[in-house]
């Protein structure tokens, strides 16, 4: 993922520095090298490892970072055509292509505690899964499977989920498991960033992405803010048809080896046809659950 | 898991009854009449079972604030208010399988952060520290033994541990060679709908509990009991160690979810209540301490939702990590030695 908080729908090519108000009145104004900078950092998947960032001079060609210093694997840009120190959108180009590499880094043994429930309302029970041939990341917490791949040879990234959440890396969840609705109970008290449940791929999102990526931002689990939500406040049914998310769009598709970033724009309509969460997915393809925001903790 | 709830509930009258605290732990002399006496029941000893299960943290505070020390031991076992919302117990990745054996050191700290985080510990600790210490240290030593008996009996009874069905090693080896494979142990019950309904793991954690609360409040006089939940946690470990049947993920699953052994809880317990302390008995441990708010505090420093809230008063427990199973065995050792 690549996020940064400073990502705009669009920014002034040309920034000058404010000017006054002087007496007499100032004559010229002096461009601004400096304005409009966005700060970009990489968030590696489970499994991989940032590497170094790309981005695209005038002629076309990929400038590579590699070797290249970089704060924490931050890299700096400044989204104007003026020249100087750092790097700028070329002059009179409309769009800044910028894409963080990442690298394979291995797979092996992953604990991860996950919570079921033998019925709807029955107790709830906590447990460890292991895992074999995945990576995990305790801390978002996601985890890739190494021989999880979908048609195309695109590896899956499952979601970005609450502590725990159940899952395996066939896709499905973990039998006899109710919808993340279900556990709404169960995570009252405490603050959830997102959640969701799938049949088949996920991927992870985050709630607070930026609301515009950079062309080719790669890979696979590069996120865009929900466009519709709701704060969840009591426990829902789910399960049935009109409680799918529906691939509304798909964007730029592309494969690992080929990477171009591929978007799907996804919505989930409630059993009245009202639309009342969406998201954006990387290619969310045959995606069975629901996407949400969820309230803060109280 | 599914625990017999009945037979568990029995169980539980029993101990009430049996347990019933004695006049001195009210503040009342032997051989003095009570001016009113206090219901012991169980209806009254009981939390109302529409208690929500998942509560809020105001919703604790005041239940806890009207609750009656009997009340807060009768209902330590409710396994609820340790995971209300309790800590987020680790995970774990590698290139290379984790060796199981011994359980690494933040799988028992899981334990002690599971205690500390119960408000109803908490208020225990502040309720027997303002007893006289040997009222408190024969209070909680009664009690600890009840808590054990039942602990004893719901092991006893539980089918994943002494009938289980699966978790060979030959399936265990079937996962990894299958691409995605995964294997489990076995889980323990961290949320109940009824907050009265008994779990094993309920069970094991009021006798943890009190483990660890006569070790903080250095009550001498419960030590022979410290001692007992010792040997017993002992053989659990022994009996897990020598299965050579089942796969190391079933019986460490076992071992830090339903066991009784904790190295750290009842190392410390023993160690704090050591005559001799723990620098003249050369023991390798290190040293450490937890800081806790008071009960009714807003947040606690295990509530994962802000800064801890120490204005109204704060509990400091000092423990020992780095107990290995050796350094733990004779740590019991000298303790049951004269």
């Amino acid at each position: 993922m690549v996020a940064s908080p400073q990502f705009s729908y669009w920014w002034n090519p040309q920034p000058y520095y404010p000017v006054g108000f002087t007496d007499p009145p100032a004559t010229s104004v002096t461009p601004l090298a400096t304005g409009n900078q966005v700060v970009m950092t990489p968030s590696a998947c489970p499994g991989w490892s940032f590497d170094h960032w790309e981005y695209k001079n005038a002629q076309g060609q990929w400038i590579s970072t590699s070797g290249n210093p970089l704060q924490g694997g931050a890299l700096t840009v400044h989204m104007n055509w003026w020249t100087g120190a750092g790097i700028h959108v070329p002059d009179s180009h409309m769009v800044f292509h910028v894409k963080a590499v990442f690298a394979e880094t291995g797979y092996g043994v992953a604990n991860m505690p996950f919570k079921y429930r033998l019925s709807q309302n029955g107790a709830t029970i906590s447990g460890v899964r292991q895992f074999w041939n995945v990576a995990y990341n305790e801390s978002t917490p996601t985890y890739c499977c190494q021989n999880h791949r979908d048609p195309d040879g695109n590896k899956y990234c499952h979601a970005h989920l609450p502590h725990g959440f159940p899952f395996d890396c066939q896709g499905t969840t973990i039998t006899q498991q109710m919808s993340d609705w279900a556990w709404d109970a169960e995570y009252a008290n405490q603050t959830r960033q997102s959640g969701s449940t799938f049949r088949h791929n996920c991927y992870s999102y985050s709630c607070d992405a930026p609301t515009v990526m950079f062309h080719e931002a790669w890979y696979n689990n590069f996120t865009l803010s929900s466009s519709l939500s709701e704060a969840t406040t009591q426990i829902r049914s789910f399960g049935d048809d009109d409680h799918v998310i529906r691939i509304t769009g798909i964007y730029n598709k592309g494969t690992e080896q080929n990477p171009e970033y591929v978007v799907s724009h996804s919505v989930e309509k409630n059993g009245s046809s009202g639309i009342y969460s969406g998201a954006w997915l990387p290619m969310g393809l045959e995606t069975f659950g629901s996407i949400r925001k969820l309230k803060p903790g109280s | 898991m599914v625990m017999n709830t009945d037979r568990m509930r029995t169980l539980v009258v029993v101990m009430a009854i049996t347990g019933a605290l004695s006049l001195a732990a009210r503040g009342i002399a032997p051989g003095e009449t009570p001016a009113r006496e206090e219901p012991t029941g169980k209806k009254y000893l009981a939390q109302d079972s529409d208690f929500p299960s998942n509560p809020t943290r105001a919703e604790q505070i005041a239940m806890l604030r009207t609750e009656s020390l009997e009340q807060s031991l009768y209902r330590l076992k409710n396994i609820n208010m340790f995971f209300s919302p309790g800590p987020v117990e680790p995970g774990d990745a590698s290139i290379e399988p984790r060796r199981e054996w011994p359980l690494p050191d933040e799988l028992e700290l899981y334990s002690v952060d599971v205690i500390m985080g119960n408000r109803r510990v908490l208020k225990l600790h502040r309720d027997l520290a303002a007893l006289p210490h040997d009222v408190a240290a024969n209070l909680v030593s009664r009690r600890l033994q009840d808590a054990l008996a039942a602990y004893r009996a719901a092991y006893a009874a539980d089918e994943q541990i002494h009938n289980p069905h699966g978790f060979t090693r030959e399936s265990a080896e079937r996962a990894r060679s299958t691409p995605g494979g995964s294997l489990t142990g076995v889980g323990f019950i961290s949320r109940t709908p009824d907050p009265n309904e008994v779990t094993l793991s309920g069970l094991r954690y009021a006798v943890l509990s009190l483990v660890w609360l006569a070790g903080a409040l250095e009550l001498e006089g419960v030590r022979d009991a410290i001692i007992e939940v010792s040997e017993e946690a002992v053989s659990q470990r022994n009996t897990l160690y020598e299965d050579q049947t089942h796969h190391d993920l079933y019986k460490a699953s076992i071992l830090k979810y339903l066991s009784l052994y904790s190295r750290t809880i009842l190392g410390t317990a023993l160690l704090r209540l050591s005559p001799e302390g723990l620098e003249s008995q050369e023991i390798a441990a290190e040293r450490r301490t937890f800081r806790q708010t008071a009960f009714d505090a807003r947040q606690t420093a295990t509530d994962r939702a802000g800064p801890p809230d120490f204005s109204r008063g704060e509990i400091t427990v000092e423990y020992f990590v780095g107990i290995t199973d050796a350094v733990f065995d004779d740590i019991l050792w000298r303790a049951k030695s004269p």
